[in-house]
């Protein structure tokens, strides 16, 4: 999209303390929070600051088949995008996508009758796993 | 400097980073506690207390504010609601109202703080991550690499 280039001196929004727009993010819906994430680079950081509800989410996929093969691809930007730290997956429908792995928030995986097809699991921050049942290639 | 009126109201003198001072009663300045802490700590005994963060144009609104919520009790909300509605829409546009919000901030008044943040929050709503730069002259600094990535990325919130 060709966007002329503005004078960005007044940009006040860039200068508001972190307290402030902890106080904006945390009015916003969902579809907002994640916009206003990721105006700029530095904006990427106030996913930090989103409620805890969103921080802290369990999945069970065994549960919810009907989701489709798209689950992974939801649960996937879930973890990468929403500081998930803890995540319980089980199915044996779905491989589970090689990001979650590297997903920095992650703290506790649990992993039951899934597929896992990744060459590199670095887990960077995860601190509890637990595997049952899985096959890893 | 203290000046006291007819019905023994002490009066405080606010200076704003332009010089432009504001004679109020003590009582509508402590809806501040920065300036409440001021006054307490004898800050104001010496003349009056300058803000140095806050253009006059913002501190008369701040006053306006600081005015309506010290002289209206917990009986009136209901009004007091609709007055704050028709306060942050006379501000009229995000730019004001972030200014205002950085003032809230420093003078720390909650009440005000809240009711700006949640004014911001439902202009935001709604608009694309591109209409909301526009607003506030925000430079989108990723390549389209990284935009790309991070569409994405976020492509599960809009489904």
């Amino acid at each position: 999209m060709a966007r002329v280039e503005s004078v960005d001196d007044d940009d006040r929004w860039s200068k508001l303390p972190e307290k402030i727009l902890e106080k904006i993010v945390s009015s916003l819906d969902v579809k907002s929070m994640v916009q206003v994430s990721s105006l700029t680079k530095s904006s990427r950081q106030l996913k930090k600051l989103w409620p805890p509800f969103y921080q802290i989410i369990g999945f069970n996929c065994s549960h919810y088949p009907s989701f489709g093969s798209d689950i992974m691809g939801k649960i996937n930007g879930f973890a990468t995008t929403l500081y998930v730290d803890h995540i319980v997956l089980g199915s044996q429908l779905y491989n589970i996508p090689e990001q979650m792995f590297s997903c920095k928030s992650l703290i506790t995986l649990e992993l039951k009758y899934g597929y896992v097809s990744a060459n590199d699991l670095r887990f960077p921050t995860v601190r509890t796993l637990h595997i049952e049942h899985c096959s890893i290639n | 400097m203290s000046i006291t009126t007819e019905n023994n109201e002490k009066m405080i003198t606010l200076m704003s980073s332009d010089g432009e001072e504001f004679v109020v009663e003590e009582a509508v300045a402590a809806q501040s506690q920065t300036i409440k802490h001021l006054i307490e700590d004898g800050c104001s005994t010496e003349g009056s207390i300058p803000l140095p963060n806050v253009t006059g144009r913002v501190l008369s609104e701040v006053i306006q504010y600081c005015k309506k919520h010290s002289s209206s009790d917990d009986k009136e909300e209901k009004e007091l609601e609709a007055w704050d509605a028709e306060f942050v829409k006379a501000a009229d546009d995000h730019v004001a109202l972030t200014d205002l919000m950085m003032a809230a901030n420093f003078l720390d008044i909650k009440g005000l703080l809240d009711l700006v943040a949640q004014t911001l929050a439902n202009m935001i709503t709604g608009k694309s991550p591109e209409e909301v730069r526009r607003m506030w002259n925000i430079k989108n600094d990723f390549t389209p690499e990284e935009a790309e990535k991070v569409r994405k990325e976020n492509q599960w919130a809009f489904e």
